[in-house]
C-alpha cells in the first residue's frame, strides 16, 4: 500500500547489490515522501549504506531502479544524483578545511564574471541565504579548520541545500556532535520538512528517531524487514525487528563493589582541562560524561600522555606517571581505547591476525628476544576472536573490511596484551551495531569483575547510565559533578551539562 | 541468538570473495610475472647470448647491485618514507672505502678496515636521514634529497673528483670478481642479506614495528609501538644496505668512484614499487620485490644485449615508474 503512494518523491525499487561474493542488498525498495523525516534503521552490515550509496549514485546497483518525482535515474554518479536533487551529507565531512566557509559552499560551483573572475558578491550573499536556512551565523569568510564539527556538519546541509535539492540525505549525522548541537539540528530539520524537503536519516539512536521521524525503515542482513509509521510502535518492537534481541539485555548488570583507588588524575590542567580531579577504583566502571570540546575526551587523552600537562598529574596504582606517553602508561598498566577507529585505533593496512597481535607484540606477550613465536601469536589471535566474538573469524582477511562492530572489537583485543589495570574507553560503541555494543559493554564487564579500574567516556548518556556505576560530568574542562546511585539520572546529567541546577559535588575553585 | 545479529561481512563465504590485502597486491604483482616471462621470451629470441651461462652469471651479479638497494628502499617505503640518497650513499661509500684503503696500503688490515669505513659511512648517512625525518617530523623527500647532496658533494671533495685507483687486490677479487662454483661472490652476499631482511620483517619485533608504523603512525603509537626508533632503525638498516652495494659495486670497478651508482636511485624506487610496495607505507612484500628487481635487470641487460642505447633506457625505467606508481595509487584506491 505504502510503495503505490503516487506522491513518492523518490522511489527506490527491488535494489540489489553484491560485493564479490558478499551480499550487500537484496531487493530492497524504499520510497520517501516530500515533506517527511524517512528513518533508516539497522545495525551495522544491514544495508543501510549501501542504500544510500546507490540513491546518492556512489555505488552502481547489481539490480533495481531509483526514481526521483516519476522519472528514472540511471547511470548515477554522486555528481549527477546532486544536480538531480539528491543531496547527501556523509558521516565524513567533505569539506576542505584550508578554505573558507564561503569557498566551500560553492566548491566546483562557482560563480563566474563574464571574463572569468569570480562574482564574490553573489557568492556571498547566496552563501548568507544557505546559512541562514540552517540557522547558522559565522563570519563566511572564516576558514572551515577552526570551526567545530557542529557548525561543519550545518555548512554542509546549507551547501546541499543551495543546489535545491528536494532530497537531503542524512548518514549518522549526530555521531559526534554533542547533545545541544543535536537538538538544534533536529530543529533544522524540523523546518525544512515543514518546507517540503524529505529527510532520509540514519542514526543508531532510537531515541532520535522517535523523536523526529514519520516513517522508518528497517534493514537487516541487507533485506528489508519492514517500512512502518512510528506512532504506536515501541522501542521494544524496533529492536527487535532490527537485532532480533531485546532492550533490556542490552547493558549488562554488573555487580562489583569498588576496591583500593586504581586510577587517580589531580589537578589535571591542559590547554583543555581545568584542574580535573577524577579517582577510579579496582571493580568499578566509571563514566564521563560531557559536551563535546568540553574536555572530556582530554580527560582521557592526559591519562595516557596523549594531552600535555601544564599541572597536575596522573597517578597508576599509587604511583605517579612520570612524563607521560603511550608506552610509560602502559608499562604501569594503564591502557587508552581511542574513539576513532580509522585515524588512531587500526592500522589500516593489517589483516586481522596482525592487528590483534601487535598489542602483545609491543608487550612482549608473544616474543621471545625480540623474535616472534608463531605458536604464541595464533594461540592468542585464536583466543582473542573468541573472547571478543569476531566475525568473520578470518584471520588473514584485511582489518579494513571488517564491519565497524567488528573493528571495534579488533581495537578491543589490545586488553589483552598486558595484564592492564587501568582501562580507559573513550566512545567506545560509536557506529557500532547492537550485537557489537552487548559484546562491548559484557568485556567491560569481565574486566570490573576481574578487579579492573574501567572509564568510559562517551556522548552516549544512555549509555553510561546504562553500565556505569559512578558519573562524572565535564564541563569547560572542570569535573562539575560526581553522580553516585540514584543521583544518576538522565536530567541531573543534562543539568549539570549546561550548570542549570546545583550539582551533587560541585567542584569550585580554578580561575579562567 | 548471536548468528541474527551478524553483520553482512560474516556471510561473506570464503576467504578472497572481498580482496584481502595479500589478494590486492596480487592483482598488482600479478602483471610483474608476465612482465618478466615475456622479457626473458622475447630477448631470448631476439639475442641467442642471452640465455648463455655467462650471460647468467653476468644477470646474478647485476641482481646483487640492484636487489640490495631495492630492500633498502623497500624498507623505508614500508615506513611510508622514502630515501633519496642510496646512490649518494653508494658513492659516498666508496670514495671514503677507497680512501681508507690506499691510505692504509695493503693487506687484510687495509680492506678491513675500508670495509669498516664505508659500513659506518652508509649507516651514518641512513642515521642522519631517521634522526631528521624522525625526530623533527620533517618530510623525509626533502631531508634525503638534501643529505643526497651533501652526501655527493662530500664524495666529489675527498676524491677531488676523480676515481681513487690502487685498491687492494684482494678486496677487488674477492668482491668483485671471484665466485663460489659459478655463483658471484656478490650474489652470495647479496642473498644471504635478503635472507637475513626476510627474518628481520616477518619473524622479528621490529619488522612488525616497521609494517605498522608505516600503515598508521598514530595508531602504532597508541599502542606502545616506538614510531621514531622504527623509522630511524629503517633508515639505518637501507643506509647499511646501500653501503654494502656500494662495496660491492667498489671492488667490481676496482676504483673509489664520486659518480658511482648514480643510475641506482630510480631503479631502486621502480623495483620496490614494481614489487608491490606502497608510496603510502605499510605494503610490499620481500619476494615480490626481489622479483621486481630481477625484471629491472632482466630489462637492462637484454636491452644492452640487442643495444638499446643507454638514453633509450633511462625513457623506459623512467616509463615504468610512472605505470608502476599509477597501479600503486589505483590499488590504494581499489582496496579503500
Amino acid at each position: 500500500m505504502i510503495t503505490a503512494q503516487p506522491s513518492a518523491l523518490l522511489e527506490a525499487s527491488g535494489l540489489s547489490k553484491s560485493y564479490g561474493g558478499a551480499r550487500a542488498l537484496r531487493e530492497v525498495s524504499f520510497d520517501l515522501r516530500a515533506g517527511e523525516i524517512h528513518a533508516l534503521l539497522g545495525e551495522n552490515g544491514a544495508g543501510k549504506s549501501t542504500l544510500i550509496k546507490i540513491i546518492s549514485g556512489s555505488v552502481r546497483p547489481d539490480a533495481g531502479t531509483v526514481r526521483l518525482n516519476g522519472r528514472e535515474l540511471s547511470g548515477l554518479t554522486p555528481t549527477s544524483a546532486l544536480t538531480e536533487g539528491i543531496g547527501t551529507v556523509h558521516q565524513e565531512l567533505s569539506l576542505v578545511p584550508q578554505l573558507s566557509v564561503v569557498d566551500n559552499i560553492h566548491l566546483g560551483r562557482e560563480r563566474q564574471r563574464p571574463g572569468g573572475l569570480l562574482d564574490k558578491a553573489s557568492m556571498l550573499r547566496e552563501a548568507r541565504e544557505a546559512l541562514d536556512r540552517v540557522g547558522l551565523r559565522i563570519d563566511l569568510r572564516r576558514k572551515v579548520a577552526g570551526l567545530s564539527r557542529a557548525e561543519m556538519q550545518l555548512i554542509e546541509i546549507a551547501r546541499v541545500l543551495h543546489h535545491r535539492s528536494p532530497v537531503l540525505i542524512l548518514d549518522e549525522p549526530t555521531a559526534s556532535l554533542s547533545y545541544g548541537e543535536s537538538e538544534e539540528l533536529f530543529r533544522i530539520l524540523e523546518e525544512l520538512r515543514a518546507e517540503g524537503i524529505g529527510i532520509v536519516y540514519i542514526s543508531h539512536r532510537l531515541a532520535e528517531i522517535r523523536a523526529l521521524a514519520d516513517r522508518v525503515t528497517v534493514l537487516r542482513d541487507g533485506e528489508k524487514v519492514d517500512t512502518l509509521g512510528l506512532v504506536g510502535v515501541s522501542d521494544e518492537r524496533l529492536v527487535e525487528l532490527m537485532a532480533g534481541r531485546s532492550l533490556d539485555k542490552l547493558f549488562p548488570s554488573i555487580h562489583t563493589s569498588a576496591g583500593a583507588t586504581r586510577l587517580r588524575v589531580v589537578n589535571a590542567r591542559s590547554a583543555a582541562l581545568r584542574d580535573a580531579d577524577i579517582t577510579v577504583a579496582a571493580g568499578e566502571v566509571v563514566g564521563v560524561a560531557g559536551l563535546v570540546g568540553d574536555g572530556k575526551s582530554e580527560l582521557g587523552r592526559a591519562c595516557f600522555g596523549l594531552e600535555r600537562l601544564e599541572e597536575g598529574y596522573v597517578e597508576i596504582d599509587g604511583q605517579r606517571l612520570t612524563k607521560p606517553s603511550p608506552r610509560r602508561a602502559m608499562a604501569r598498566g594503564l591502557i587508552y581505547y581511542p574513539p576513532d577507529r580509522k585515524s588512531e585505533g587500526l592500522v589500516p593496512t593489517a589483516t586481522l591476525a596482525e592487528s590483534l597481535s601487535l598489542g602483545p607484540v609491543v608487550t612482549g606477550v608473544v616474543t621471545r628476544r625480540g623474535f616472534l613465536s608463531r605458536r604464541k601469536v595464533r594461540s592468542y589471535n585464536d583466543d582473542v576472536v573468541q573472547a571478543l566474538r569476531i566475525r568473520p573469524p578470518n584471520l588473514k582477511l584485511g582489518i579494513r573490511w571488517f564491519s565497524g562492530g567488528n573493528q571495534q572489537k579488533a581495537l578491543l583485543a589490545r586488553s589483552f596484551a598486558s595484564d592492564f589495570g587501568v582501562h580507559v574507553f573513550d566512545e567506545p560503541t560509536v557506529g557500532i551495531d547492537v550485537g557489537a555494543k552487548v559484546d562491548v559493554y559484557e568485556h567491560m564487564k569481565r574486566l570490573a569483575e576481574a578487579g579492573k579500574a574501567v572509564l568510559v567516556i562517551s556522548s552516549d548518556t544512555e549509555e553510561l547510565l546504562g553500565i556505569a556505576q559512578r558519573i562524572y560530568v565535564v564541563r569547560e574542562g572542570r569535573v562539575v559533578a560526581d553522580l553516585r546511585g540514584e543521583d544518576r539520572t538522565e536530567t541531573n546529567v543534562v543539568n549539570a551539562f549546561f550548570g542549570t541546577s546545583r550539582p551533587q559535588m560541585a567542584v569550585g575553585g580554578g580561575t579562567r | 541468538m548471536t548468528v541474527q545479529t551478524e553483520p553482512v561481512v560474516s556471510s561473506a563465504g570464503p576467504p578472497g570473495t572481498k580482496p584481502s590485502r595479500a589478494t590486492a597486491s596480487l592483482l598488482r604483482v600479478g602483471l610483474l610475472p608476465v612482465l618478466l616471462v615475456a622479457a626473458i621470451a622475447l630477448f631470448a629470441i631476439m639475442e641467442p647470448r642471452f640465455v648463455s651461462g655467462d650471460n647468467g652469471i653476468n644477470l646474478s651479479r647485476q641482481l646483487s647491485f640492484l636487489l640490495l638497494l631495492a630492500m633498502a628502499q623497500m624498507l623505508v617505503l614500508l615506513t611510508a618514507e622514502i630515501d633519496m640518497s642510496l646512490a649518494s650513499n653508494i658513492a659516498l661509500t666508496s670514495v671514503v672505502s677507497a680512501t681508507v684503503m690506499t691510505e692504509i696500503g695493503s693487506g687484510a688490515g687495509a680492506v678491513l678496515a675500508g670495509v669498516a669505513a664505508g659500513l659506518g659511512t652508509g649507516l651514518f648517512i641512513g642515521l642522519v636521514n631517521g634522526l631528521v625525518t624522525s625526530f623533527f617530523n620533517v618530510p623525509s623527500f626533502i631531508v634525503t634529497i638534501a643529505t643526497a647532496s651533501v652526501a655527493f658533494g662530500a664524495a666529489l671533495l675527498i676524491s677531488d673528483g676523480s676515481p681513487i685507483t690502487g685498491l687492494p687486490e684482494s678486496f677487488t677479487m674477492n668482491l668483485g670478481y671471484s665466485s663460489i662454483g659459478p655463483i658471484p661472490v656478490s650474489f652470495v652476499i647479496a642473498l644471504a642479506f635478503a635472507a637475513g631482511l626476510y627474518v628481520l620483517l616477518y619473524w622479528t619485533k621490529l619488522g612488525r614495528y616497521i609494517y605498522s608504523v608505516g600503515g598508521s603512525k598514530d595508531a602504532s603509537r597508541l599502542l606502545g609501538v616506538p614510531v621514531t626508533q622504527t623509522k630511524t632503525l629503517a633508515f639505518v638498516l637501507a643506509g647499511g644496505l646501500a653501503a654494502v652495494a656500494g662495496l660491492l659495486l667498489t671492488a667490481r670497478v676496482a676504483s673509489g668512484e664520486p659518480n658511482l651508482g648514480s643510475e641506482y636511485l630510480i631503479m631502486s624506487i621502480a623495483a620496490a614499487v614494481l614489487g608491490g610496495t606502497s608510496f603510502f607505507g605499510g605494503e610490499g612484500r620481500l619476494g615480490f620485490v626481489a622479483v621486481g628487481a630481477l625484471f629491472l635487470v632482466v630489462l637492462s641487460n637484454g636491452m644492452n644485449l640487442i643495444r638499446v642505447s643507454s638514453y633509450t633506457q633511462e625513457i623506459v625505467i623512467g616509463l615504468l615508474l610512472i605505470l608502476a606508481v599509477v597501479l600503486d595509487r589505483w590499488q590504494a584506491r581499489v582496496a579503500r
